[in-house]
């Protein structure tokens, strides 16, 4: 019942976001014009790239490149951190949102229940990376569908595992955010603060060439599976043990805390 | 002798530098409603927080069901046992009436239905209204129907009958008085309501500044307490200032009043030793008790 509730109460930004996320995807297949200006500029570009990105100018000149560039790399990769952060700061079940205030009275409820924080909390967390994954995916999915309508072809399976390394790379962006939650109880401050710890040092400023291997943009982007068509373990497991400590420390604090 | 369903000792709360809770030693005995006093701000509900395990004790214990709320496992086990009324009425926004009842239902297995359908009558609360819409009185009505069926050992209720109108009020304080006579649920409820705290309960407890200022059963508390009412042909004589030994005197032109704990016989031969006209001798009410006890307490 409390997975049931935690729906209840997070299912008009599920179904927002998946909206909006869908209409942009929408929104760029049917403007994506001829290869022509593309491959051009790749060409033109090419010289101030590093030699990564160089070797992969053959795949970006593609259509499949081209969509990876514009959805997985500057459109989803720039989004899903936000709507991670976001979520994790409206997600009421432990923490309220914004002021702390309003809230309080349906918090001191839940935890009146006889079921622990760390349940609560965990059921958050579950619930939100359950629909973050469900908005990654079922955004990027279109984009097999309307390059069918549209007589072209784009791979099921890259969407699926481009939207799955994406959602697994903004994790400890959503982390992150229900650890500043949880200390600070005030969405605008974890927020802010978390943006600052992430907007600094991965500032996603590259449009086509390739980020360094330890930017957690290049786990997001999916940029090891585009360039060299392996899944970046390493990246992968190093990212999740960061998610999964801050998770933990999350917890420690929310059963230690006063309401 | 049984173990008190709720046993405090030296609970104290300290918000930085102000104490909530300065050392309370309670202990609340199964089968019994009582009544939890205290004006804003003066602990109760950090005091019931702290019951359910939702505030951490500074220094000092708190046990229910000689349980400890805030550890984890013993918190869940403790709090399966208590149905609880929040002073706000916390209830969630987002869902129906309805919704509300399966999902508290659902985490309390002993949930009594047919409890909860005669109080669905009885509140006329629609089940497919969003909470949100509801009014006040609505609200209070729903805390305590989510509360009530949960066939719990312990009801901790925090101003339950705020924002009821009389007659529903009138049936809450017989319910509980129901469930209580059945010796299985204690009840621990505040209320600034005295005369709803006078009509059903029979242990009292009233909390100043985060300290226990009076404590006992009711009837002894009522039996011990006496309002002595002096007249004097003259002014009352100043040296009579002083005559409850603590207590405050009120005195105001030939009339002398005070309200004695203990030691009323030797305040009435004090009192006609400075020639009073007359001594009246008259109990008291639980709100004389709790208004002198903030008076003494501020002066």
């Amino acid at each position: 019942m409390l997975w049931r509730k935690t729906w209840w109460e997070s299912r008009i930004m599920f179904w927002l976001c998946l909206a909006t996320l869908s209409g942009l995807v929408v929104l760029l297949m049917f403007n994506i014009s001829s290869n022509t200006g593309w491959v051009e500029r790749l060409q033109r570009d090419a010289g101030g790239w590093n030699e990564e990105t160089r070797q992969a100018l053959p795949a970006l000149a593609t259509f499949q490149g081209r969509v990876w560039v514009l959805w997985f790399k500057l459109a989803l990769g720039a989004l899903l951190p936000f709507v991670a952060m976001c979520w994790a700061t409206l997600a009421p079940g432990c923490a309220s949102p914004w002021t702390g205030v309003k809230l309080d009275k349906d918090r001191l409820f839940m935890l009146s229940l006889p079921v622990s924080r760390r349940e609560i909390l965990l059921t958050q967390a579950g619930m939100s990376c359950g629909q973050l994954w469900l908005v990654a995916v079922g955004s990027s999915l279109l984009l097999p569908v309307i390059s069918h309508w549209k007589g072209q072809w784009y791979s099921i399976r890259d969407a699926l595992i481009f939207a799955s390394l994406s959602f697994l790379g903004v994790l400890v962006f959503y982390f992150t955010t229900l650890l500043m939650m949880v200390i600070f109880d005030n969405g605008i401050k974890s927020l802010l603060l978390s943006m600052l710890i992430f907007a600094i040092p991965f500032h996603p400023s590259r449009v086509v060439e390739s980020y360094p291997r330890w930017h957690i943009t290049r786990l997001i982007a999916g940029e090891d599976y585009f360039l060299h068509g392996q899944i970046p373990w390493l990246a992968l497991i190093v990212s999740l043990l960061v998610s999964a400590s801050l998770l933990y420390i999350a917890v420690r604090v929310f059963e230690r805390r006063d309401f | 002798m049984a173990e008190p369903v709720i046993e405090t000792r030296d609970l104290k709360k300290t918000y930085k530098d102000v104490a909530a809770v300065n050392g309370i030693d309670l202990s609340v005995e199964r089968g019994s409603i009582h009544g939890f006093l205290g004006r804003n701000g003066s602990g109760k509900t950090t005091t019931i927080k702290m019951l359910l395990g939702l505030t951490h004790p500074t220094s000092g214990e708190a046990r229910v069901f000689g349980l400890t709320p805030n550890d984890r496992d013993e918190g869940v086990e403790a709090r399966r046992r208590i149905g609880f009324v929040g002073e706000e009425k916390g209830t969630y926004d987002f869902i129906s009436v309805g919704r509300m009842i399966r999902f508290t239902s659902s985490f309390f297995p002993r949930w009594d239905r047919e409890m909860e359908e005669r109080l669905l009558a009885k509140f006329d609360l629609p089940l497919k209204q969003s909470v949100r819409t509801l009014s006040k009185g609505m609200r209070a009505k729903l805390a305590l129907l989510l509360a009530l069926p949960r066939r719990a050992d312990l009801l901790i209720l925090d101003e339950p009958t705020e924002g009821l109108d009389p007659e529903i009020t009138e049936d809450v304080l017989q319910i509980l008085v129901g469930l209580a006579a059945s010796g299985e649920t204690t009840i621990f409820f505040s209320s600034h309501r005295l005369n709803e705290v006078e009509q059903i309960a029979d242990q009292v407890a009233i909390i100043d500044r985060g300290r226990i200022a009076v404590l006992g059963a009711l009837d002894d508390l009522k039996d011990s307490y006496r309002r002595v009412t002096a007249v004097f042909d003259w002014e009352v004589p100043s040296q009579l200032s002083s005559l409850a030994g603590g207590m405050p005197v009120k005195s105001d032109g030939r009339v002398l009043s005070v309200l004695t704990n203990g030691g009323t016989d030797e305040i009435v031969n004090r009192a006609y030793s400075f020639n009073a006209v007359s001594v009246d001798v008259a109990p008291v009410t639980l709100k004389e008790i709790f208004i002198e006890c903030k008076r003494t307490d501020a002066e």
